[in-house]
């Protein structure tokens, strides 16, 4: 599997799966940063940076969905990873529409996000 | 003859007529042609004898009495005997004799008294009572001691007495039986007294047998009495399993008409066939002192209908612990057991809709709770296997992955054991317990869904309200049922606001208020939101409220609902301050 995205930005409030998630990735050989809150990866990651992010949706203040229009607002220009936990149905719909790259429910594996970032890459090498 | 003396007033001595002197002459002679005639009395006596042991062979107890007293007379006639008196001790006094068969003459006009042995025959009763017998071939026989004995025998003007303890097997003394003359003086020669004592020992055996009998009777009926008004089924079965005798409980309970027709019914059919297998181990391993003598069974009628049994077995053993057979006493138990079976099934149900709708509202919230750790801990075994495949990977790494996964595994087992206590059914154990901790670990469970409905929570939790006394489990289901019901009251509401106050109402008093911001329940609705089935949910049940308000009044509280002021609704419940006498 090809890895074009060689940079990824980690926004989730819950520390454990955000630095597990980052483990995984540096494993890989793939850089990657995690923030505990959007308002800190907003603060640090101006929008001309390149890379992807995975951004949960539950999170105080601001929450995946809020991120991702502020991105959009900000023109942020990187694909967006919606993960969640939760169980409802319309979370994906609702990732979709906003304009999230991809959906996935924790807990994922490495492999189903390795597809989806191939998957968004080619997308994006299309486009 | 019963008439008991009013007073133990010494009866005269000088009262009875003697007529010894004018029979003085005559006397000789009179002894002369009784001891002429002994001979041939004594063959006639002999026979006498044989016949009337003869006659107590297996005498029915009924019969006793009169065979006694017939008896009593034809020695009295045989040997020439004036008297014979048997006497029993009263079973209320022993020291009261009862005069109950007696053979005196045609013309005797001496009353014969119940009488106090003590008092009247004092010397007497005390060789009798060390079953003796006290022979008296003339009252100058009588010596010092027995002066009052001498004074009664004049009384009833007696010349010779012989009298018998009556005491069965060398037991307890019961009675006497006593000759006696009036007529003249017998010589009690040792043959006599043998024979004598002979007879006495028949009388005392039959007497002794019939109060066994009349006592066995007693009994017998009594126990038939206990044993028919017992609200029971009582059943005496033999070893091999054949009923022996039951009571008219016991045909009832299994559909017969009369007790008599159980009688060598095979027991084990009492006991539906899938059990009756267990039924003979259960009995078998009670013989054995394995088993406790209760069971429950179910149980066949005569129709074949089933119903549900208790047992409780007795094994009735023999003097050599052999068993004899089994007592058993039958309830049914069927209403019973049904009215408990569904007292469960509505208690179950209650708590299960009280599980279900909480476990609906917050199920959402626990997957996303739950999900973290585990999707951690599956990042965290990727990185472990992706390093463990790399050559020269640092092992180093490996202990801090270990270490957070198992920190991760801990906090998903956290997780479900806070959400299994809250949904767990326990029986209500009251205790000590803070009001704020309750409501902020309550909102714990929820915060999620908060935060997913953006809700703003306000909480106005008093620092120094007091504890209350309570079962936590079910008080947090009451917790949580108002803040889901408030949630979902501001569903639709432009502004969303959870708001949650404890406060301590005088010094014995806490309440705590779960309000809303929606649109409020109208008026004509108020008065009936705790009723059961009462909702405005669609899809809900609307017993949450009905089961909070039940959980509330079980801790001898209050719960209840007013409009907010600023809009929306305000549920509060009041408990009772814990006190330490409580405890």
């Amino acid at each position: 599997m090809r890895i074009a995205c060689s940079n990824f930005w980690i926004v989730d409030d819950d520390l454990s799966f955000g630095k597990s998630l980052r483990r995984m990735l540096n494993a890989r050989g793939i850089a990657a940063e995690y923030f505990g809150s959007a308002q800190s990866f907003l603060d640090s990651v101006p929008p001309g940076q390149s890379g992807c992010a995975i951004v949960d949706i539950h999170m105080p203040v601001l929450d995946g969905f809020a991120l991702l229009k502020k991105m959009r607002d900000l023109r942020y220009d990187m694909p967006v990873i919606i993960v969640t936990g939760h169980a409802d149905n319309d979370a994906r719909d609702r990732a979709i529409q906003s304009g999230a790259g991809g959906f996935l429910r924790k807990p994922f594996s490495e492999e189903s996000l390795m597809e989806l970032v191939g998957k968004l890459e080619g997308d994006r090498s299309a486009a | 003859m019963r008439v008991k003396p009013k007073t133990k007033k010494v009866p005269q001595a000088s009262k009875p007529k003697t007529k010894s002197a004018s029979v003085s002459l005559a006397k000789s002679t009179k002894e002369a042609l009784w001891a002429g005639e002994e001979r041939r009395s004594e063959g006639r006596f002999e026979a006498l004898l044989f016949d009337i042991s003869t006659r107590f062979i297996a005498l029915p107890v009924d019969r006793v009495d009169g065979e006694i007293g017939r008896a009593q007379r034809e020695i009295c006639e045989c040997l020439g005997l004036d008297i014979s008196s048997l006497w029993q001790m009263s079973p209320d006094d022993p020291g009261t004799l009862l005069s109950t068969q007696i053979h005196v003459p045609p013309d005797y006009d001496v009353p014969v008294l119940e009488m106090d042995a003590r008092d009247f025959f004092p010397w007497s009763m005390t060789r009798l009572a060390r079953g003796e017998t006290v022979v008296l071939s003339r009252m100058t026989d009588v010596p010092a001691e027995g002066a009052r004995d001498l004074e009664i025998f004049r009384y009833y003007r007696i010349q010779s007495s012989i009298c018998f303890p009556l005491a069965a097997g060398g037991g307890q003394l019961f009675g006497a039986v006593a000759f006696d003359t009036l007529r003249k003086q017998l010589t009690w020669t040792p043959d006599l007294i043998d024979k004598l004592g002979l007879v006495a020992q028949v009388f005392a055996n039959a007497i002794f047998r019939k109060r066994a009998d009349q006592e066995l009777r007693e009994n017998e009926a009594r126990y038939r009495t206990l044993f028919e008004i017992t609200p029971a089924g009582i059943s005496v079965v033999a070893p091999n399993g054949y009923v022996r005798t039951a009571n008219s409980m016991q045909a009832r309970l299994y559909g017969y008409d009369s007790p008599q027709q159980l009688e060598g019914f095979f027991a084990p059919l009492f006991i539906a066939e899938r059990d009756r297998e267990q039924a003979t181990r259960n009995l078998q391993a009670l013989v054995e002192g394995r088993s406790q003598p209760d069971w429950i069974y179910p149980a066949v009628r005569r129709d074949g209908s089933e119903f549900t049994v208790a047992v409780t077995a007795l094994v009735l053993r023999g003097p050599d612990q052999g068993v004899e057979g089994f007592l058993f006493v039958t309830r049914d138990i069927t209403k019973i057991q049904q009215d408990e079976r569904e007292r469960t099934e509505l208690r179950l149900e209650r708590t299960h809709l009280a599980r279900v709708l909480t476990v609906d509202e917050i199920s959402t919230s626990l997957a996303h709770e739950i999900n973290q750790p585990l999707g951690a801990i599956l990042n965290n075994a990727e990185a472990a296997r992706i390093l463990l495949a790399r050559p020269g990977g640092r092992p180093e790494a490996f202990s801090e992955i270990v270490e957070d996964i198992i920190q991760d595994a801990r906090r998903a087992g956290d997780i479900v054991r806070k959400v299994r206590r809250v949904l767990k059914k326990s029986d209500a154990q009251f205790e000590r317990l803070p009001v704020n901790g309750l409501i902020e670990e309550t909102l714990q469970i929820v915060r999620n869904n908060l935060l997913l409905n953006n809700v703003t929570l306000r909480t106005e939790l008093a620092p120094d309200v007091a504890d209350i006394g309570g079962d936590k489990v079910r008080l947090q289901q009451v917790l949580l049922n108002l803040v889901t019901n408030a949630l979902d009251a501001m569903n639709e509401a432009p502004s969303r606001i959870l708001t949650l106050r404890s406060a301590t109402e005088g010094p014995d008093l806490v309440t705590v208020s779960v309000g809303d911001s929606g649109h409020g329940i109208t008026e004509a609705l108020q008065g009936s939101v705790f009723e059961p089935f009462f909702t405005t949910k669609r899809g809900g049940l609307g017993l949450g409220l009905s089961i909070c308000r039940s959980i509330i009044e079980d801790h001898e509280g209050r719960i209840w609902q007013e409009r907010d002021p600023g809009g929306g609704t305000v549920f509060s419940f009041s408990l009772k301050a814990w006190r330490d006498e409580r405890a």
